[in-house]
């Protein structure tokens, strides 16, 4: 998903909005952009972000004319940043990407919150894992998010328990 | 309106039943992080996620 070619550092400019309306904004903008030519990259309404909007543009004047007399823009941030500081936040990560079967979790919400678990099965496509709780008398099987588990333990490679 | 889904393949937003991008019928109501790219060759974002055409993305589909 990364480019070949050398690219050209864009600035980034938030802009603080309404609480819950950052995807409103954020469409009405990019309208605007369009029907005016203005050269508004691209434009983020992240959930990392809540109550501000991203806009990738080549100067603030650009951005500043574009956002004009909007109601739900509450003012716009001074300066600029930089594209690599928001780049971390456009990687996502699998949830289940880092688990592996045999590793020990330690459940962090629902019924089962602070309970450890082994992972017996998972399934990437819905993001779930089964586990089987470790410090009850039975085995007992629950499927749960994957984002209700915290990895404490990584499963032993047999290549490892013989080193 | 009714929510937008997002194809699970190029994470484009759609209100109709199949991608517009890549026509795949395989689209998700649970996506979050809105991406709406205008300039594919300046935009250091669809670049990053390798987007090539214009138009709302979503940033994470499930």
């Amino acid at each position: 998903m990364s480019s070949t070619t050398e690219q050209k550092q864009t600035s980034i400019y938030p802009v603080k909005t309404t609480g819950g309306q950052e995807r409103t904004v954020a469409t009405f903008v990019a309208e605007r952009a369009k029907q005016k030519s203005k050269p508004i990259y691209s434009i983020l309404a992240l959930d990392t972000w809540k109550g501000y909007v991203l806009f990738e543009a080549p100067n603030s004047q650009v951005v500043d004319e574009s956002i004009q007399g909007f109601k739900h823009i509450r003012s716009k941030i001074p300066g600029m940043m930089q594209f690599s500081d928001i780049e971390k936040f456009l990687i996502t990560k699998s949830l289940v990407a880092e688990l592996g079967e045999g590793d020990t979790v330690e459940i962090v919400a629902g019924p089962f919150k602070g309970m450890r678990a082994k992972i017996s099965r998972i399934e990437q496509a819905k993001q779930e894992i089964t586990v089987v709780l470790v410090d009850t008398p039975y085995q007992m099987p629950i499927t749960l998010n994957a984002g209700y588990t915290k990895i404490v333990e990584k499963a032993k490679h047999p290549s490892e328990e013989k080193a | 309106m009714a929510r937008e889904l997002a194809c699970r393949k190029c994470h484009m937003l759609t209100h109709e039943k199949a991608c517009p991008n890549d026509k795949s019928n395989e689209l998700s109501s649970e996506w979050s992080g809105l991406i709406i790219v205008l300039d594919v060759a300046r935009s250091n974002v669809a670049q990053t996620l390798g987007i090539t055409v214009p138009g709302r993305y979503a940033l994470k589909v499930s």
